[in-house]
């Protein structure tokens, strides 16, 4: 019960939110031309009507390998505040972890994901 | 603050922690072979693996008496795990037997399966021997992921793919509540070990037990339980046969072990919620798997709903946490890992006779064209149905032994009732395949491998069904020993 005014004061600014907008919709001037709905892609005609092609799979695969390094550095900045102290069991530890992800790193490089030289046949 | 207070260096008893060490050393050299050569040499890749897990399986079997724990008591290693161990790794080796000459057959041959297989090894074996709600989740992940990845491992086939896809989600799902139960559970006890957690007398029951019910209804989703069961005949039916055969065995004891490790633990306080809860989730999972295995025209399918039907038998044994009910749930578990197997795997090797579509009508006079698989295959059927001489009779007995302990009269009625339809599907198979006339010529001749170690498991069951104290002179100390602590 003791939020109850707190729940209040969000249905509030959900209402003037939602006012503010409808009330734009109702009065504002509406002049549509062709151009205005036009997407804006740096002042160039558009490559692609629709806008929704297929990305290339070698994007995903690059998002996993930036995922792997990513986790690398977060674990990495709390080791190097007790380096001192873990002193050579630390050491050892971590060389294993960085061990294992560079191991998926050479993974991904045998596999030909940092390959990207498409052949033209790849490329839609 | 001080950070020595924070910390403190254990250094881990590997050799607690050994046949795990060698499990994952394998997949690490199979990984390294992958990415040196060019192309791997199956063989190779075959005869590492084997010589790994022997080397695991040979460490276990010695040192079986082994207990302790390391890894600041994150991992357990007690005569539960160890037996647990010796089937996984069994289990691993026989299917390497069956696995080249499948996907040679089906062109879909990939280097990665080997060290996938010996990582989910890894997982599963981690998984079966911890109490640790966070090495749970990482164990089970573990085997999961390498799950959904070798689900899809078929070439140009779309239900392959269509299943992995359901099981990733869905498995996502159980990952998203089994850690939301934990989170429940952390809240209630201030620590992660399951037997902490459990053996507190705390203020907030109702934390404990939604906990304990998402946590259960997390694996129940890996297990396929009726209510979260949709994954499962797709994934089952959509994966490469020797996979689902794999998925069938030692999955489902990978996935079980946590659950079994909870039984002793359970509390009078939430005794009868465990009771209640697992007995109509096991009663609702056989009858449901056998009815709908009833109508199944594709006999890969029809197996997957006895899978879910014996998750249903197993489950309505964990219901009873008692010692004779941890016995029993054991010992079914292990039998159904060998004839679960036993039955896909002979279907891993019917598929490759070409146009083979496992349909029920192309099993009729199997006999005469190929008498010894029909005969290993009668034997696993007969062993899923529960016929005397089969190890399948003495362990569904044992379940419901146990029911009558607690008094669960009519989960054990409604038990003999599943029971009863199950003989429509599986008799049916024996009938088509040993008193009508042959529909199809099969012409092909399974490799000696794989008819050694078909007709080892098909002669265990039997033998374990006749001499049963064999494994249960194991079973029934590591129960107690699971209830003493």
């Amino acid at each position: 019960m003791d939020y109850l005014g707190f729940l209040a004061f969000a249905f509030v600014m959900l209402g003037i939110a939602l006012l503010m907008v409808f009330l734009n919709y109702l009065l504002g001037p509406k002049a549509p031309s062709s151009l205005k709905d036009y997407p804006y892609e740096c002042g160039v005609p558009l490559y692609d009507k629709s806008a929704q092609t297929t990305f290339h799979q070698g994007y995903y695969l690059l998002g996993l390998l930036l995922l792997l390094f990513d986790i690398e550095a977060a674990f990495l900045f709390p080791w190097t505040v007790v380096y001192r102290y873990l002193g050579i069991f630390g050491f050892v530890e971590m060389f294993l972890f960085i061990f294992i992800l560079t191991y998926g790193l050479l993974y991904a490089w045998r596999k030909g994901i940092l390959d990207w030289q498409f052949e033209e046949e790849y490329i839609d | 603050m001080e950070i020595k207070s924070l910390i403190s260096i254990e250094y881990p008893n590997l050799a607690l922690f050994f046949p795990e060490l060698i499990v994952l050393i394998t997949g690490f050299i199979l990984f390294t072979l992958d990415i040196i050569l060019k192309r791997i040499s199956h063989r190779l890749a075959i005869g590492i693996s084997i010589m790994g897990y022997l080397i695991a399986l040979l460490y276990v079997l010695l040192n079986f008496d082994l207990k302790g724990e390391t890894f600041y008591n994150l991992y357990v290693r007690d005569q539960f795990s160890s037996l647990l161990h010796v089937f996984m790794i069994l289990l691993t080796i026989v299917l390497l037997a069956f696995t080249y000459e499948y996907q040679k057959f089906k062109r879909s041959i990939y280097s990665e399966f080997y060290y996938i297989l010996s990582f989910s090894l890894l997982g599963s074996m981690i998984l079966v021997s911890s109490y640790n709600l966070l090495l749970i989740y990482i164990a089970l992940e573990a085997v999961s992921v390498s799950f959904y990845i070798m689900t899809a491992l078929q070439k140009k086939d779309f239900n392959s793919k269509e299943g992995a896809f359901k099981y990733l989600i869905l498995g996502g799902l159980s990952i998203a509540l089994a850690s939301y139960g934990a989170v429940f559970l952390y809240l209630y006890g201030g620590s992660m070990d399951l037997r902490q957690i459990l053996h507190l007398d705390g203020p907030n029951k109702e934390l404990l037990i939604l906990g304990l019910i998402l946590f259960l209804f997390g694996f129940a989703i890996k297990i396929g339980v009726v209510p979260f069961h949709f994954w499962l005949p797709d994934a089952y039916q959509g994966a490469p046969t020797p996979i689902t055969a794999y998925m069938a065995s030692v999955g489902k004891i990978a996935f079980f072990a946590p659950v079994i490790r909870v039984m002793p633990l359970v509390q009078e306080s939430f005794h009868k919620t465990w009771v209640i809860t697992l007995a109509v989730l096991a009663v609702i999972t056989f009858l449901y798997g056998n009815v709908v295995a009833l109508v199944q025209k594709d006999v890969k399918r029809m197996l997957a709903y006895s899978s879910i039907a014996h998750s249903g038998f197993i489950l309505a044994g964990i219901s009873v946490a008692e010692t004779i009910g941890v016995k029993a749930v054991v010992y079914f578990l292990l039998a159904y890992s060998i004839m679960g197997m036993l039955s896909f795997l002979v279907l891993a090797v019917l598929e490759r006779s070409g146009a083979w579509e496992n349909q029920i009508q192309e099993f009729s006079g199997l006999r005469l064209s190929q008498p010894f698989l029909a005969l290993v295959f009668a034997v696993s059927l007969l062993s899923l149905l529960g016929v005397p001489p089969t190890v399948g009779f003495f362990v569904k007995a044992l379940v419901f032994m146990s029911l009558s302990f607690e008094a669960l009269w009519w989960v054990a009625i409604l038990m003999i009732v599943g029971v009863g339809i199950s003989t429509g599907y599986y008799l049916r198979l024996v009938v088509l395949m040993y008193m009508k006339e042959e529909e199809k010529k099969l012409t092909f001749n399974p490799t000696g491998f794989e008819k050694l170690s078909m007709a080892i498991m098909a002669v265990s069951l039997i033998v374990l069904g006749m001499l049963p104290m064999i494994l249960w002179d194991y079973i029934s100390p590591l129960s107690e020993m699971l209830f003493r602590r």
